[in-house]
């Protein structure tokens, strides 16, 4: 994944609330066809990316994100955004040949990422992206979804399991 | 029957009890494993450190090692029960088979053979084409267990499991830190170990996750820990020199597999003609690529009729490298591949007539394989766990805490900007090269 892919996915969301959501979002992306070429590993909290958690860091650093963090209850999280300066170069590198190539790319996936933007659940994006991993490795769904709900603790007939599964379907099949 | 005892130079004794653990000696004693032993631990850092002539064989002892320490620690602190004895025999026996699958001269042949060395290391332990295998299912240890450790984390109340041998903070990391830093001479591999094999415990967290954690004790250690990793990346592993000798490797690769697919006439050696005709390698042609055998290779191409294939060749042979030269500053910080630099620096080496064709000859690192990475950790809470964090307890009411916010004088080398891209140039064209970047404006 490169600089421009991430920074594309943040300006069409605006704003993405956490790190994971970013990782999830980005996986569950890859899954429908974006070709991003970022490995992920099965971590806690689903598919992780170090690629993408650098990426982040890089780019915040660069001032091409702005990342702002904020304590809860749990810890630590944080938001981004594109700066202002970055969003004059999006377009400037858009005009180029290569940006327009790549973004014509992110354009005939910009459907499933309004989808994968219009979850306000988190835990639904993480057991979405949990399941769609499972069933790259095994190719079989019912096991996908047997397999992440013990990863994950939970039942396989909650509605939220369902509504999880329903989403990584919709994009990963 | 006594002990039998490994001389090490780090812990000056490794031993394995022979009664209750004779089959490590006979995993030892398997063709695999005895592989390693003509295996670089550190690729072709000995171009740039003499003494770094270490093996995968001795490191994979020493992590046998610190494992068995690691092991010891869970029983003397009472926190041994069921679980944590039955993985006994699959974590000692993931400690020293977790580098098995390593290709010659390590992770920098990776991206010659298209593969990376876990999927064959987990291909080896459940093939029962290994003897690796064959010695598991004797003593009835699972290789499937085995190779689930090494693999990824898959239940929750094992993780901590795997992290022993696979995290920010692992026996794996403890020992090739400190392996490398003695057999580089590069000083920076201090820390005390001990103390981080003596104070990890057991947390039970959110959602059943049984983790690996440090309490308050282990804090300086740690600190010592992460800045030696730090040295070390930035000294040894990301070393220019070393990193334009494993660029040369590929290249030179790259040419001959495209000279080939031209139907050009490439000598190839038994071994590497046979794991190029193969649709799927199998496990016998994998493991039948070792460094003597790429070594004989590159001699057989330094008389190539090709004269870029034998030139690098040779350049490889006689240590006769390239030159870094740093990447410009890009405009748009979006544009990462400065087209534009790398097409004006590839056509002035082609107006050299001893350099064609001249992409041969401008090799370029872009840092995209980061195997040995300074520690990052991920910095959102929800996000954090073992394999991107290193975390601390410090107390019964608080969770655990990752460590660079506990001392905030880490943050100076975990925030640190990563490097994006070199270039390498054969060195005779160093003064030019650098007179060039100077006057680049992009």
């Amino acid at each position: 994944m490169n600089k421009y892919q991430l920074a594309k996915l943040i300006a069409i969301a605006g704003k993405v609330h956490t790190r994971k959501r970013v990782q999830k979002i980005v996986f569950l992306l890859q899954a429908a066809g974006l070709d991003l070429g970022v490995s992920f590993r099965l971590h806690h909290f689903g598919p992780y990316s170090t690629e993408v958690a650098s990426l982040l860091d890089e780019m915040s650093r660069q001032g091409i994100l702005r990342e702002e963090r904020y304590a809860n209850v749990v810890g630590w999280q944080s938001e981004y955004s594109l700066s202002d300066d970055a969003k004059r170069s999006l377009v400037e590198f858009e005009e180029t040949s290569k940006g327009g190539a790549l973004a014509d790319q992110f354009k005939r996936h910009e459907g499933q990422l309004q989808r994968l933007l219009g979850v306000t659940d988190l835990w639904e994006l993480e057991l979405g992206a949990t399941i769609a991993y499972f069933q790259k490795k095994h190719g079989d769904w019912n096991k996908a979804v047997q397999e992440a709900c013990k990863f994950k603790n939970v039942s396989a007939d909650a509605t939220k399991t369902e509504q999880a599964f329903a989403l990584a379907r919709e994009l990963a099949e | 029957m006594a002990d039998k005892i490994f001389r090490d130079p780090l812990y000056n004794y490794v031993s394995i009890d022979r009664r209750e653990d004779g089959w490590l000696l006979e995993l030892l004693d398997t063709p695999e494993i005895q592989r390693l032993r003509r295996i670089h631990q550190l690729g072709v850092s000995h171009f740039t450190y003499p003494g770094a002539e270490h093996t995968r064989f001795s490191h994979s002892l020493g992590v046998l090692h610190l494992m068995q320490q690691a092991l010891q620690h869970a029983k003397a602190s009472g926190f041994e029960d069921a679980q944590v004895r039955r993985a006994r025999e699959p974590l000692l026996a993931a400690a020293l088979l977790h580098d098995v699958g390593h290709g010659p001269f390590s992770h920098l042949f990776e991206p010659c053979l298209g593969t990376d060395h876990e999927s064959w290391t987990c291909r080896i332990i459940e093939s029962d084409e290994s003897k690796v295998h064959e010695v598991l299912k004797r003593h009835n240890i699972t290789p499937g267990d085995v190779a689930a450790l090494i693999e990824e984390v898959t239940e929750p109340r094992t993780a901590w499991m795997r992290t022993l041998i696979s995290s920010q903070l692992d026996v794996d990391r403890l020992d090739y830190l400190r392996r490398d830093s003695l057999f580089t001479g590069a000083g920076y591999g201090h820390y005390d170990y001990f103390r981080l094999l003596h104070t990890f415990q057991l947390h039970d967290g959110d959602r059943g996750y049984r983790d690996l954690v440090w309490t308050d004790k282990a804090v300086y250690a740690i600190e010592e820990y992460v800045f030696s990793r730090f040295y070390m990346y930035q000294n040894v592993y990301m070393h220019k020199t070393t990193r334009g000798y494993e660029k040369v490797l590929h290249k030179m690769w790259e040419r001959a597999k495209s000279l080939r697919s031209e139907g050009r006439d490439v000598r190839l050696v038994g071994p590497i003609d046979s794991f190029w005709r193969a649709a799927e390698p199998t496990l016998k042609q994998y493991l039948a690529l070792e460094e003597f055998v790429v070594l004989s290779q590159i001699q057989l191409w330094a008389e190539q009729s090709d004269p870029a294939l034998s030139d690098l060749a040779r350049r490889f042979l006689h240590r006769q490298g390239f030159i870094c030269i740093e990447g410009p500053q890009v405009k748009n910080p979006l544009d990462e591949e400065p087209d534009a630099w790398e097409v004006a620096l590839t056509d002035w080496v082609a107006k050299h007539t001893e350099y064609q064709p001249a992409d041969a000859y401008v090799l370029r690192d872009n840092f995209e394989t980061q195997v040995y990475s300074a520690y990052t950790p991920e910095p959102d809470t929800e996000d954090a766990s073992p394999m991107n964090a290193i975390r601390v307890v410090r107390s019964a009411e608080e969770g655990p805490v990752e460590i660079s916010q506990v001392l905030t004088r880490l943050q100076a080398v975990t925030n640190k900007a990563a490097e994006t891209t070199r270039y390498y140039v054969p060195r005779e064209l160093r003064e030019e090269a650098r007179k060039l970047r100077e006057q680049w404006k992009s």
